[in-house]
Order: structure tokens, then sequence, then C-alpha cells
């Protein structure tokens, strides 16, 4: 009041104590008002790079995708031309015309080898089938098929590799499993690669939401700077086909390494309800 | 913007009424009463649009207090001052309240709208309008409460209203324009501190 009654002290003259306020009061306005413009059109700024870098990251992955796909169809029609073209081709000489007029012995021993041709043929299409869907993750689930999986690992006799399943009582769907059991061969498959480990350990376990694979190796493995730095600028496909199936699965990788600096892990964490 | 357009509607009705009264009519005590009524329109108006565009949770129940609190003030008041006399600690009061609901607005915008710059936003220029409005004629409406009766005060008076006025409006029509041009408005709501938590996965598990 004190300030106020000052103020009128002052009949004729021009209140400059008002005066002052009020442009203290609009300048204090539009500091705040400047400042949440810049301060806003930087995060926004900000969000805008960011979700650009996530498009080209999408944009990576799906060509990555798309590129496995082409390699597989090819891998499959080489594997058809190559192996089973040439077996019916044979089976095909055995067959021909000319055994009527053959020796009966004869006439035996072609369609002997044309049976064991076709047999040879048979299998190898199995091979290719199994290739694209292991009958056992098919049948017998996750599990079994990591079993599998781990076994063959083992009879080379070069890699220690043992699995153990903890809590998977209740099996994921079909496409899960398929998704999670490539990960992990692609895992394996690095790891056999590059890593010289003397032995592959993995383990699983869940909670109410979740399923967990772990891999323990003890070669020389990476960390998760690695990862992203290499899922980023590698020119090859198999840690994009990782992240991009993790993508599908709605779930996440962890790679890390023992505090004990003795053994690397990689951990995949992937929701039980995911939608593919 | 439609609150905001009841808003200059009902703005427009009561300066006709106010000027026919005061000046045609020389009704004076008619005049305080329009006057008096505008002020808590127009706080109720700015309050709903408020409501309209803060997210804070309690908002609805603090803009009922509000208003119900603000109305029964200013009636209290209106009885409480001589007749014949306008008082402006209403004003004041309103002037208070809205510079903290704006900053409050503002703060919300920065931890909130993260994808869409905020000046393509109506609502932004808006309230640009009527924190210059209430922080220019704060001091303004401050030392009216013992020196409207002044002549000099009351031109001084004059020049300061008119010119923040005159600014108020420039932004509201900036709001307008701003509106009539903007496309589709998409904010993204989600705060920028995700909290996504710590990573133990297998928290109870002998790894061997």
């Amino acid at each position: 009041m004190i300030f106020l009654q000052a103020a009128a002290g002052t009949p004729s003259g021009f209140n400059y104590i008002m005066l002052f306020g009020t442009l203290a009061m609009v300048s204090l306005t539009l500091g705040i008002v400047f400042f949440v413009i810049f301060h806003q059109r930087k995060v926004t700024r900000f969000n805008a790079e960011l979700k650009k870098l996530e498009d080209e990251k999408q944009q990576v992955l799906l060509n990555a995708s798309i590129k496995f796909q082409e390699e597989e169809r090819n891998r499959i029609a080489a594997d058809l031309h190559d192996d089973v073209g040439p077996l019916l081709a044979t089976a095909r000489l055995y067959l021909n015309e000319n055994m009527i007029n053959q020796e009966p012995a004869a006439q035996l021993q072609s369609i002997f080898s044309a049976k064991q041709i076709i047999d040879d043929a048979i299998q190898l299409i199995r091979n290719i089938s199994h290739s694209m869907m292991p009958p056992t993750l098919k049948n017998f689930g996750l599990e079994s098929a990591m079993g599998d999986l781990f076994q063959k690992i083992n009879g080379s006799g070069t890699l220690n590799a043992s699995v153990r399943f903890h809590d998977y009582r209740t099996r994921l769907k079909l496409d899960q499993e398929l998704l999670i059991f490539r990960i992990v061969q692609e895992l394996i498959n690095n790891i056999i690669k590059h890593s010289g480990a003397g032995f592959i350990h993995l383990t699983q376990n869940a909670n109410t939401t979740h399923s967990y694979f772990r891999l323990h190796h003890d070669g020389k493995g990476i960390v998760q700077a690695d990862f992203d730095k290499l899922n980023h600028i590698s020119t090859g496909l198999g840690l994009k086909n990782i992240a991009s199936r993790i993508k599908v699965l709605n779930g996440r990788i962890f790679f890390e390494i023992d505090p004990s600096h003795t053994y690397y892990k990689v951990t995949l964490e992937i929701p039980k309800d995911a939608i593919l | 913007m439609k609150v905001f357009f009841f808003y200059n509607l009902s703005f427009a009705f009561f300066l006709i009424l106010s000027v026919s009264f005061g000046v045609f009519l020389k009704n004076y005590p008619l005049q305080l009463i329009i006057n008096r009524i505008f002020l808590v329109i127009e706080f109720s108006f700015l309050c709903f649009f408020y409501y309209n565009i803060l997210l804070l949770k309690w908002r609805k129940y603090i803009g009922i207090f509000c208003i119900s609190a603000f109305t029964t003030f200013s009636i209290y008041d209106f009885y409480v001052t001589k007749a014949g006399e306008f008082n402006f600690i209403p004003l004041v009061v309103e002037c208070m309240f809205f510079l903290t609901v704006i900053v409050l607005y503002f703060y919300e915008k920065i931890k909130y709208s993260i994808t869409t710059p905020i000046y393509n936003s109506p609502t932004f220029w808006i309230s640009v309008a009527f924190l210059i409005y209430f922080s220019g004629n704060f001091f303004l409406f401050l030392f009216s409460i013992s020196m409207f009766k002044n002549m000099n005060f009351k031109m001084e008076y004059t020049i300061i209203y008119g010119t923040v006025t005159i600014f108020k409006n420039i932004f509201l029509c900036s709001a307008i324009w701003v509106n009539a041009n903007r496309e589709d408005e998409k904010d993204n709501n989600t705060p920028i501190d995700v909290d996504l938590g710590t990573f133990n996965p297998l928290p109870n598990q002998n790894n061997h």
C-alpha cells in the first residue's frame, strides 16, 4: 500500500512506477513466450530426427527381410536344380525305352539303380523341406527342436553344447517358436563362425508375461553397442534378420558380457501374447 | 475455437450494451452491473476454454470451483463497493488467476507437445494474446484500485489499456489466421521422460 500511495503522490506527473511495472510484466511475458517457442521447436526437431532415424532403420530391416527371402528362394531353387534335377534325370536314363530290349538281370539292375536314385531324391526334398520348417519343431515344440539342434552341434565334437528349459509347460504359438528357433540358429551360427567358443549353453525361463532365452558362450562375443553398430552399418544379413524377427515378435534382445569377463550372454525377451 | 467464438460474441454484445447505457443513456449504475456481469461471463468463458485444452487431471473440479468462487466473490464485491464506483479487485484476481493458468498451459505444451510446432496451434496464439492482455493490465488494474479518480491516471489508463488491447486483438487475429491455415494437427501426447524400467530378466535364476 505504501508503494501505491507513493505512486499516487504525483498527481500531475506520469506514473512511471506503473509504466515500468507494466513494461516489466510485458517483457517477462514475451520472454516466456519466446522461451516456450524455441524450446518446443528444439524438442520437435529432435523428435523429427529421431523419427527419421527410426524410419531409415525400418527401411534397412525391410530391405534385409526382402533380400533374405530372395536368398532363401535362390537357395531352394539351386538345391532343386543342382541336386534333385540331375538325380531325377539320371533315374530317367535308367528307365529309358531300351530297357525292354535288355536282359532281365540288367533290367532288374536298372530298376534297382533308379529306385536308389529316387530314394536319394526323396531324401533331398525332405532335407530341403526340413530346413524350411523343422519337423521336430512342428510336432514336438521348441524345447525338442532346440534339443535336436544342440545335440547335432555336440555331435560334431568341436563344441560342447547344452540346453535347459526351466519353464516351458505351455508352448508358444508355432509362428513364435519358429522365429525364436531361427534367431537362436542364427546366433549359434555366428558364435560358431566368429567367436571360437568352447561351449554354448541355452537357458530358458519365463514369468507370467514373458519368455526368456539366454545363450552363454565363452568365445569372443559382442555387447549391445556392437550389435546396434553392426546392425546399422554391416552389409551382412544375419544381424538384420535377427533384429527384424525380434521386431516381429515384439521382443527385445540384449548382448552382454559377464562381469567376470569369462563369457558372453545373449538374452531374448519375448512377450507371450505377441500378435503375429 | 467455438468457445473463443462465443466469448467474442458475448464481448461484442456486452460492449454495445455498456456503451449504450454509459455514453448514450447516461445510466451509470446499470452500466456497472453490465460490466460486472461481463466480467463473470468472461471469466467463465476463459475457464471453460482452458478446461478444454489443459491436460491436468483435476481441471474439471478446478474449473467448477473457480467459476463458482469467482462469481460469489464478484457478487459480494458488487454489494460491498460504494454505489456508482467500479472496484478493480476482481479484475486483479482474474489477472492473477489466468496468468497462472496460461503459464501452466505453456508448461504442458513444452512437456507433451513434442511433434507439432506450438505456433501452429490457434490455442497458443489465443493464450499469448491473453497473457499479454493480463500481464500488461495487471499493474494498471492494481493501481486503479486507489487512483482511478485521478484524471491524469485515467488518461494513462486509456493509453496503456488501449495499447495492450490492440496487441491482444492482433494476436487473436493471428489465432484465427493460424486456425484457417493449419493442417490437421495431431499432437503426440506421449511424455518425453518415459520410464522403461530396469532390465532384470532372470532374477532368481542360476545361469549355469
